[in-house]
């Protein structure tokens, strides 16, 4: 029996192959989702930023240029950047000397600068602190949250990028990566 | 011709005239956007980054009001459409637009309903023709008796 | 003891339906008479075990029995009572206890309607399609989806996390899941008999005769769940729109549209017996995708912010969903072709390819919303790319279709089933057009811009003056026929005929909408700012000022209110509050918008932050067009379908004096019904 004569049925056998591999399609998207994060950022130029310092003045990243550096978004009300918290003081008292390599923490989502001012002083928070007010770095970075840090090389490019908070070992495999030693 | 006729051709002419005069200066006008249309639309056509299924016009996530401001600035700068969204797709990839990619896979979002409607219409077209070439079947004597039967019987019943 | 009857009530109704399916498909298949009659006796069964399950959990809601896992998420003892009570459809496991009880009044309903046709085999084939349903979501709520289960630990809660925040803070969450619900699940009755039909072989157009009402009732209360669905997102999410073309926004349209086109072409169907396996596919695609929407919805694989509860139960639905797609598409590919019939068109300018064309749009409208919807899956699984589809793709896809949808709406009407001459059709349509023509003119002149906005308009206008036209035109035939008065001839001409005339009522609800939609996607205002005690900001002829904000505590919530006066042409319009409220169990905080309804546009007041160090509030101020014609068009919508339902009352013929008038006014009637005149030597053909 020719297709022409029997429409119904050959319209429903493609329609069942069809719709037959949908649902497989489907059913392998069950449960999917998550996994592990990672930057649009790594191996492009790091964004660019000129940011108030803390204690005063300004950075930008133009001034960075040389310095092998991560940067660590973080908040003082966020419970996963206190659990960091060690591991970024191990990183600072390991690096302190060296000039070619820094630490630069961006507040994200800032709610009170004196609870801010308060953490740094009460947690011996001794590297460099922006302030990110009008939320244009945390954008430009691509952020969705804290902590989030980003290794840059000395040529300003992107090398590596952790979501959620980074342990020691991390950190200085991260500047590894971004070639800081 | 009647008087009556030829009247509704006329009046049939304004219309058409008509409706081409609104068409052009819609079109005419339609070329030129506001800068509040513009942001708008811009906003609407990124992902809000931190939300599930929100777009920046419609989260009010704070990384949501960041881009919004953004776009304003760019749109207020003069910069196309490209130079205010990059900087977005850079920093979170090419999910953040809403507006699936004409190229590759994504072209079949795009085509298959076109295809459909062209491809349905066609089909619709063809078949309206062919049926309409067909001879009608045309009613034979006994039809007739049958059709002049029943309306007889109608029209005793209801009368 | 709660939890007792619930989960006894559960495993009751899932064993009257397994039963009551098992005996009735038996007794259908052998034709026997009595285990039909005896499959049909489990149907209250099933009714008597939904109902005790949905009693069970709402004693349970109301009593605060945090023992209960379903009650201790969904309710705290600061929850108000009306939202204890909607609880029950705030998250998955209650939503499908909802979904059990209705389906299982459906089905009762159904029942008691054929009540009289028990030993024919077409209804219990029917009756045993919807057990099985019934027992699927029984089933699941005895496996993945109990909403019975014991909190936890082992020590009952003092009080329970309460309503997602969402969920608790404006009265149409009443509302809009059950009327939802009520359309979604209504559909299994239609699909059911075409189910039924495509077993028994009786495929005539009995099936739709005997389902007409059952899709009506289901489409209408899908329409109007979609229409308080918009309208809780624009009262409560607080982005000044009311459609986002999210995921579980699309589950719901999807349906809707497939079922739409179906209600236009089953006419077809009625009038030349063509179209057989088209609408058979239609209403079994209806039913599917309300599966599929739930499935896309409650199973994780599609992020959304309505989809406030998900579960494992994804491989069931998907299972279900295989099952009865693919059951149903070997029943057509077996039956089908049988099922065909030579039936033709004869012009394009006639209603039945006008219907064509709008079955053609429909399928085109639902294609695009589909793959919209399920794209950013398949891009993900065939190319581990995330992508995904907004707004401007949905927007640029649907509104040529909108647009072509309103021209066919405009014309079909008029159109005569068979074949119209270009005279008849130039005499009808002229003033409609001039109409629409004029409108457009006007609102060009006013200012209005954008191609799809100015068509909408002018094609809303022609439509309804077509509309009004046809009422015109039928009254006035009967006054001058009958001397009735307006009143009176209307409403016999409407009882002589509830379902052109409620399909034209709907048309003029469609109408409002879709003007409505083209206003309010063209021409809205919109501003974000900052303002401090004593600013103002002017917009679109409003003027706001900041005066101050209030905090308020309650145990449900805390809320910060920014009190906006607002003020148009030197009139004080009052105070306006929008506010943020935290609630203990929600993280983030949420915003409720005050709206300031008028005829002409809403004035959509928005909170965005609360005062910062500055003392400055963020707040969004939006003046959105018509929307409140969105609102009363839904409401005209519903009344069109309830109009649909009048059962239509056969008048005596005239007679005597009056006759020949009489006939000329009834044929004058019957040619705008679309009705063939007597005459028309086409009808022996359509016999053939």
């Amino acid at each position: 029996m020719s297709a022409a004569r029997r429409p119904a049925r050959t319209g429903a056998i493609v329609a069942a192959i069809v719709l037959g591999l949908f649902f497989v399609l489907l059913a392998t998207q069950i449960g999917g989702g998550g996994g592990t994060r990672s930057s649009q950022l790594v191996g492009g130029p790091v964004p660019e930023f000129d940011l108030p310092i803390l204690d005063g003045g300004s950075l930008a990243s133009s001034d960075l240029a040389g310095t092998t550096y991560l940067v660590n978004f973080w908040n003082e009300w966020c419970i996963p950047c206190r659990q960091e918290h060690p591991a970024l003081v191990a990183f600072q008292a390991a690096h302190r000397d060296d000039p070619a390599v820094r630490l630069i923490g961006i507040v994200r989502d800032e709610r009170s600068l004196a609870a801010v001012r308060e953490y740094v002083a009460a947690e011996g928070v001794t590297w460099t602190v922006l302030l990110d007010p009008g939320g244009d770095a945390k954008v430009a970075f691509g952020t969705t949250g804290q902590p989030e840090t980003f290794a840059i090389d000395a040529g300003g490019i992107v090398r590596d990028y952790q979501y959620g908070p980074a342990t020691s070992e991390r950190l200085e495999e991260m500047l590894a990566t971004a070639g800081g030693r | 011709m009647s008087a009556g006729s030829r009247s509704r051709v006329v009046a049939w002419a304004l219309i058409g005239i008509a409706l081409v005069v609104v068409a052009v200066t819609v079109v005419v006008r339609s070329g030129n956007e506001t800068d509040e249309q513009r942001v708008a639309r811009l906003s609407r056509s990124l992902a809000c980054p931190v939300c599930t299924g929100e777009s920046v016009a419609a989260s009010n996530a704070s990384e949501a009001q960041v881009m919004r401001r953004q776009i304003r600035e760019g749109v207020a700068a003069g910069r196309s459409d490209a130079e205010i969204t990059d900087p977005f797709v850079v920093a979170y990839g090419d999910d953040i637009l809403l507006e699936p990619d004409a190229g590759g896979l994504g072209a079949i979002v795009w085509a298959l309903p076109v295809l459909l409607v062209a491809g349905g219409g066609a089909a619709l077209a063809i078949a309206l023709r062919r049926w309409s070439r067909a001879p009608r079947l045309v009613a034979t004597a006994a039809d007739e008796e049958l059709v002049a039967r029943l309306r007889a019987t109608h029209d005793r019943e209801t009368s | 003891m709660r939890q007792a009857i619930g989960s006894f009530s559960l495993t009751l109704a899932a064993t009257g339906a397994i039963s009551g399916a098992v005996v009735l498909a038996v007794g259908a298949a052998r034709h026997d008479v009595r285990w039909m009659r005896l499959g049909r006796r489990f149907v209250p069964v099933v009714l008597i075990g939904a109902i005790g399950a949905v009693a069970a959990m709402q004693w349970a809601l109301n009593s605060h029995d945090y023992s209960l896992e379903y009650v201790y998420s969904n309710v705290a003892n600061a929850t108000p009572r009306l939202f204890t009570i909607t609880a029950l459809w705030g998250a998955l496991e209650g939503s499908i206890l909802l979904w059990g009880l209705i389906l299982a009044i459906y089905i009762a309903a159904t029942a008691h309607r054929f009540r009289a046709r028990a030993d024919d085999p077409v209804v219990a084939w029917a009756t045993a399609v919807q057990l099985f349903v019934a027992l699927f979501f029984f089933a699941l709520m005895l496996g993945p989806a109990d909403p019975f289960t014991s909190h936890a630990s082992p020590i009952t809660p003092f009080d329970g996390q309460g309503p997602n925040a969402l969920l608790q803070n404006h009265p149409l969450m009443a509302f809009h899941p059950p009327m939802l619900y009520a359309g979604y699940v209504g559909f299994t009755i239609p699909f059911s008999f075409a189910i039924s039909a495509l077993i028994t072989g009786r495929f005539g157009e009995g099936w739709l005769a005997d389902t007409r009402r059952a899709s009506l009732v289901a489409w209408g209360f899908l329409t109007v769940g979609i229409v308080l669905g918009a309208w809780w997102s624009y009262e409560v999410l607080g982005w000044g729109g009311y459609w986002a073309w999210d995921p579980v926004e699309n589950a719901s349209l999807l349906p809707w549209l497939t079922a739409t086109a179906f209600m236009h072409s089953v006419m077809v169907q009625e009038r030349r017996g063509m179209l057989r396996v088209w609408n058979l596919s239609l209403v079994i695609a209806t039913f599917a995708l309300t599966i599929l929407g739930t499935f896309l919805t409650r199973s994780g694989v599609i992020e959304s912010v309505h989809a406030f509860s998900e579960s494992d139960i994804g491989v069931w639905l998907l299972v279900f969903l295989g099952v009865i797609v693919l059951g149903s598409l070997v029943l057509i590919g077996l039956r089908g072709d049988a099922l065909r019939t030579p039936g033709r068109i004869d012009s394009p300018l006639s209603r039945e390819a006008a219907f064509l064309a709008n079955n053609l749009l429909f399928a085109a409208f639902a294609l695009v919303v589909l793959i919209g919807t399920v794209y950013p899956l398949l891009a993900e699984a065939l190319r581990d790319e995330r992508v995904s589809i907004g707004e401007p793709y949905f927007r640029a896809m649907t509104a040529p279709i909108g647009i072509g949808l309103l021209f066919l709406m405009a014309v079909a009407p008029v159109l005569p089933w068979r074949a119209t001459s270009n005279a008849v059709l130039r005499d009808r349509l002229l003033v409609p057009a001039a109409v629409g023509v004029a409108v457009m003119a006007v609102t060009v002149a006013f200012g209005a811009r954008g191609n799809a906005q100015v068509a909408a308009f002018g094609l809303g206008a022609f439509c309804l003056a077509g509309i009004g036209r046809n009422f015109g035109v039928g009254v006035q035939a009967r006054r001058r026929a009958r001397h009735e008065g307006v009143v009176r001839a209307a409403g016999r001409m409407v009882r002589g005929n509830p379902r052109l005339y409620g399909g034209l009522v709907v048309h003029v609800g469609v109408v409002l909408i879709g003007v409505a939609i083209a206003a309010s996607s063209g021409y809205t205002a919109k501003r974000e700012v900052q303002l401090a005690t004593g600013e103002s900001v002017t917009i679109s002829g409003y003027t706001v000022s900041y005066l101050g904000s209030v905090e308020t505590v309650t145990d449900q919530k805390s809320t910060v209110s920014a009190r906006m006066r607002v003020e148009r042409g030197g009139d004080d319009l009052g105070v306006y509050e929008p506010s943020i409220s935290t609630f203990p169990s929600a993280t983030t905080a949420i915003g409720t918008p005050s709206v300031r309804t008028s005829w002409r546009n809403d004035l959509y007041l928005s909170m965005s932050s609360t005062e910062d160090a500055d003392g400055r509030i963020g707040i969004t101020i939006a003046v959105n067009p018509l929307i409140v014609w969105l609102w009363i068009g839904g409401a005209v919508m519903a009344l069109g379908t309830v109009v649909c339902l009048v059962p239509r009352r056969r008048e005596p013929s005239l007679s005597g004096a009056g006759a020949g008038a009489g006939v000329g006014a009834v044929a004058a009637a019957a040619d705008m019904a679309g009705e063939t005149r007597p005459e028309d030597p086409t009808v022996v053909g359509a016999s053939t």
